[in-house]
């Protein structure tokens, strides 16, 4: 598809790596998928995660604080959702209720690792078997879906982060295919907000204001790129090295090393020139975004607080890269998890250390007020990245008006005796996603009740708005927010 | 429903990382899983972290820029490490900020390259000789021409742009840091027949420096590696001086610390710290310095405690400042007894699940196998019964024979009720948290009708039988190799644990017999 643009809209690395500057979403995708007309600015997505399962419900006894009691605009705000107020961002950010993840027949019957099966399904889209001991991946995550459409627009395809520096027992939400062997992995996330901040801005300059490539980039002058060549040389090295070891190797090593290879290649594209943007916010000319600046930034990732990782901070640094790198156009898909510790087991927090943890304290046994804290906590997280893009003008609103921002949870409430289920801690049914944004006309500020629809029809409705004719898996349709 | 305790989703708390599906990650086909015959080792970040700063001289960098490892429970296990982007970015990033400083200290390029002080910017036989000897510690292998030329010229045209032989040094750095050879600890070997493969000189002496030392092998071990093939007189000597450097102690002492998996405690935040404290000091003072018997970590009479820890579990003779003080009580001793272990089931703070002590007792210490929990399953949470009902009353499904949980429940939870009077933060209890009416027993069964109650009783009868000391001789292999032993170690696992027995469980000389086992030389396919 570049072909048909002009050479002014590349800038060419020494070694033939060309990397397009913004404002390219008018163009075709790589499936030859029109973007939804109107999009002349670009669409972002954000998948954000949170470990929690539980929700009030009969079943367990507990008042359900979190879905709203009306429907459609200007719904109720529960306790757990009040953040969404309290950060002005209530009217742009819809409830879909009523979500369900059909439970996996395996053996014997009911879905038996609940956890991992809830969420591979809800972030792919796809049934994912146990197979021996195991369950296994068949699909790749909403976010890689959304970086495979648009990644190549942009110096990173997708930034995959998680706040909780320390790992779980399943591997990070975010999956992809590798491209050479054929399988499914999940990818690891960055949980250094300092080591992100460091990627974000290597050779990547932010504009000083009122100049930058205002029309297209064709007023840019070339950097000196020696300290880029120099980088990029290093990596052919690595890359020829790689493929002569190959040949000495078993095929499982040499897998291994196809994978080293695909990610020296993506690196190599994060490390070619990039000119300073043009303005997304107005695509006929003038200044940079003012928002796309050098911002301070900590030296060093925050230390541990009372022998525990300083989860809000972390959450607080990382969302202010997001805004960046949104406001620098420097990426439009991010997949952002508190943790990959499912149901929050094991992972750390002030609010919940004194009563012992997340998963079984809070959430199977907390009382209400515990669980409700827990999740407004999230709530609020969510609310701050949303807010953040909201704070960014562009065009004539915001850049959370090109958005769609998603908060996607593990369970939900209540269980169907008639799947095998009444288990108040672990239920697929009743789940709750949260929407931000107006990204090819979502409604935003409603509340849907989408009874018995799977999380991916959400995630669909979300690839619509950001004009990727795609599904997620193997779940067609979506839920009527556009 | 059927109801059964948690092993799969919080079973792993109070370790530094958890498990994966094994195959590592969720590999949808065999060909991307590494197997265990794998001979590639990607570097943990501390061995990254160890051989840049014994190489450069500067320490912190591997901590700066790389991100952390998995632990399932050692961070050397070959099937749950990959190059992945986030850690190639943060690779580059170190390469080409050290390729920076290190090529503006004259010292360090001098020391590689003496001509480089007057060197010309297109010298390229000056900026050969740094390439090839700074290689060589970086990939612990002399470098063939073949990798070295392209090194220099693409070095040089870089330094004769800018007219500054220093910019090709920087390059040749920043391109060696990030060579696979450097990246990966490559053993090829020699196959031999039945899928064995002879590993050459380099190869053990970097196995060696890495397991014994936890780093890159020094010059002179290189040297002695670009001599004849290695006997096992010469391998022997050169693990004996090794292991008489200080740094073997704190690769034992990091060993244990894997084994034991007690990073991340989830204990109210005053005792955090005094309880890691606690349990580091006695390893530290067990496998460190004059040596203590290795047994005395699970024997051990007294505890590094201060007063706050010391009150917390009803001890008395303690200080402001953290002390050894001596245990009172008649069933507490050594590392069992450490709330960094009892914790590591805690439930609403003082619950505890037998289920998961039980079975990080059997598995991780006694290297026993239970079978997964079936998928039908919920593993969850512990036994559903009404709140008032006393535990042995709630876990009796497991303990009913013919029940479909008593199979793997009885591998567990016998051994976990043996230590019941024990809270979920180390307290020593005798009625439940939640019904007070609800005497604990405390009685439990290691197996084979195996009976006995609290800690002392427990390490007594563990030390009695052979499978603590097998166990941690398997383990040791694991964290060796990077994969968990299979059969066809089975004869080397059996030499060196009756060698461990015969030396009073000498653990150097463990360390010893290991890599002088003929197996220690070897790459095996699997």
């Amino acid at each position: 598809m570049t072909k048909k643009l002009s050479r002014r809209f590349f800038l060419r690395g020494a070694f033939g790596t060309a990397i397009a500057l913004p404002l390219m979403d008018f163009m075709l995708n790589d499936n030859g998928t029109a973007y939804a007309a109107g999009g002349a600015l670009p669409c972002r997505f954000v998948s954000f995660f949170v470990p929690t399962a539980i929700l009030g419900s009969s079943s367990n006894g507990l008042s359900d604080r979190f879905t709203p009691k009306q429907t459609g605009n200007g719904y109720d705000v529960p306790f757990c959702l009040q953040p969404l107020s309290d950060n002005g961002v209530k009217d742009d950010t819809s409830v879909v209720s009523g979500l369900f993840v059909p439970p996996f027949k395996g053996p014997g019957g009911y879905n038996g690792d609940y956890h991992e099966y809830a969420v591979r399904s809800t972030f792919t889209g796809v049934s994912h078997g146990w197979q021996g001991e195991n369950w296994r991946v068949y699909g790749e995550s909403i976010d890689t879906v959304v970086a495979n459409a648009v990644g190549s627009q942009t110096k990173f395809a997708s930034l995959v982060y998680q706040a909780d520096p320390t790992f779980g027992t399943y591997g990070s939400v975010s999956t992809h295919k590798e491209k050479s062997g054929g399988g499914y992995w999940w990818t690891e996330p960055q949980t250094s907000p300092t080591a992100a901040y460091r990627a974000l801005f290597t050779n990547f300059t932010p504009p000083t204001t009122g100049g930058g490539g205002g029309g297209g980039g064709g007023s840019t002058t070339p950097p000196d790129d020696i300290e880029q060549r120099l980088r990029i040389s290093s990596l052919t090295y690595a890359r020829d090295e790689i493929n002569k070891l190959k040949a000495r190797l078993g095929a499982s090593d040499k897998a291994r090393l196809d994978q080293h290879l695909t990610n020296i290649r993506e690196l190599e594209k994060r490390l070619a020139p990039t000119s300073t943007p043009s303005n997304p916010s107005n695509p006929t000319g003038g200044g940079p975004n003012a928002f796309c600046k050098q911002i301070s930034f900590p030296t060093s990732d925050p230390p541990k607080v009372g022998g525990t990782d300083d989860i809000d901070k972390r959450v607080q640094l990382f969302s202010d890269l997001i805004q960046v790198a949104f406001a620098c156009d420097l990426t439009r898909s991010v997949s952002f998890a508190m943790s990959d510790k499912l149901t929050g087991s094991g992972m750390v927090h002030p609010q919940w250390r004194n009563i012992g943890g997340l998963h079984s304290d809070v959430q199977h046994s907390g009382t209400q007020s515990q669980l409700d804290d827990a999740n407004k906590l999230f709530i609020g997280m969510y609310a701050g990245i949303v807010k953040r893009l909201k704070d960014v003008s562009e065009g004539s609103g915001t850049i959370l008006d090109n958005s769609v921002v998603t908060m996607t949870m593990e369970g939900g409430k209540g269980g169907r005796e008639a799947d095998g289920g009444g288990d108040p801690n672990h239920s697929t049914d009743n789940m709750v996603m949260l929407v931000a944004g107006r990204a090819g006309g979502l409604k935003a500020g409603q509340h849907i009740v989408a009874k018995d629809k799977h999380p991916a029809h959400v995630f669909n409705t979300a690839l619509q708005a950001l004009g990727i004719s795609k599904n997620l898996g193997e779940i067609s349709g979506t839920v009527p927010l556009i | 429903m059927l109801a059964s305790a948690a092993i799969a989703c919080s079973g792993r708390i109070g370790e530094p990382g958890g498990s994966f599906p094994s195959g590592g990650g969720p590999g949808g086909t065999a060909t991307t899983t590494p197997s265990s015959s794998t001979a590639l080792r990607l570097l943990t970040r501390r061995e990254f972290e160890a051989s840049i700063a014994d190489v450069f001289g500067v320490a912190g960098l591997g901590d700066k820029f790389l991100p952390p490892d998995r632990f399932d429970p050692y961070d050397t296990d070959t099937a749950i490490k990959t190059a992945s982007l986030v850690f190639l970015e943060g690779l580059e990033s170190l390469a080409y900020d050290l390729g920076k400083s290190a090529s503006a200290n004259a010292a360090f390029v001098g020391k590689h390259a003496p001509c480089a002080s007057s060197a010309k910017p297109d010298d390229s036989g000056c900026l050969s000789i740094f390439t090839s000897n700074l290689g060589k510690m970086l990939l612990r292998r002399p470098m063939t021409n073949d990798e070295v030329q392209p090194i220099v010229q693409a070095g040089l045209t870089f330094a004769k742009e800018k007219s500054s032989f220093a910019l090709g040094v920087r390059y040749a750095i920043q391109t060696l840091l990030q060579h696979p050879s450097f990246v990966y600890r490559i053993e090829l070997g020699t196959p031999e027949g039945n899928g064995k493969n002879r590993l050459d000189n380099y190869e053990i002496i970097t196995r060696l420096s890495y397991l014994i030392l936890g780093t890159t092998p020094d010059e002179q071990y290189l040297a002695v590696a670009g001599g004849a093939q290695l006997t096992t007189d010469q391998v022997r000597d050169i693990a004996k001086s090794m292991l008489a450097d200080p740094r073997a102690e704190q690769q034992i002492l990091y060993f244990h610390q894997l084994w034991f998996g007690y990073k991340q405690l989830r204990v109210p935040p005053n005792l955090v710290d005094p309880m890691l404290a606690e349990t580091d000091e006695l390893l530290k003072r067990v496998l460190t310095g004059a040596g203590r018997p290795w047994t005395e970590l699970f024997t051990s009479r007294e505890s590094f405690v201060n007063q706050a820890l010391a009150d917390h579990y009803g001890m008395t003779g303690a200080g402001a400042q953290a002390s050894w003080v001596q245990y009172t009580h008649p069933e507490r001793a050594g590392i069992l007894s450490h709330g960094s272990f009892l914790s590591l089931s805690s439930r609403n703070t003082d619950g505890t699940s037998p289920t998961i002590r039980g079975k990080f007792v059997a598995t991780r210490l006694l290297c026993r196998t239970i079978p997964p929990p079936p998928p039908a399953v919920n593993v969850d949470d512990p036994p559903q019964g009404s709140a008032d009902q006393c535990k042995a009353e709630a876990y009796k499904e497991h303990r009913q024979k013919g029940s479909p949980c008593f199979g793997c429940h009885q591998l567990m939870d016998p051994i976990g009720f043996g230590l019941e009077r024990f809270d979920g933060l180390g307290r020593y209890r005798t009625v439940e948290k939640v019904n007070q009416t609800c005497q604990i027993d405390g009685a439990g069964d290691l197996g084979g009708g195996k009976t006995f109650s609290g800690v002392k009783q427990l390490v007594d009868l563990m030390l009695a039988g052979d499978e603590l000391r097998n166990c941690a001789v398997k383990q040791l292999l694991h964290f060796t190799m990077g994969h968990e032993p299979t059969g066809q170690d089975q004869g080397q696992l059996d030499r060196l644990a009756s060698s461990f027995k015969a030396s009073g469980e000498d653990f150097k000389k463990l360390m010893l017999d290991l890599v002088t086992d003929p197996a220690f030389r070897l790459r095996v396919d699997k």
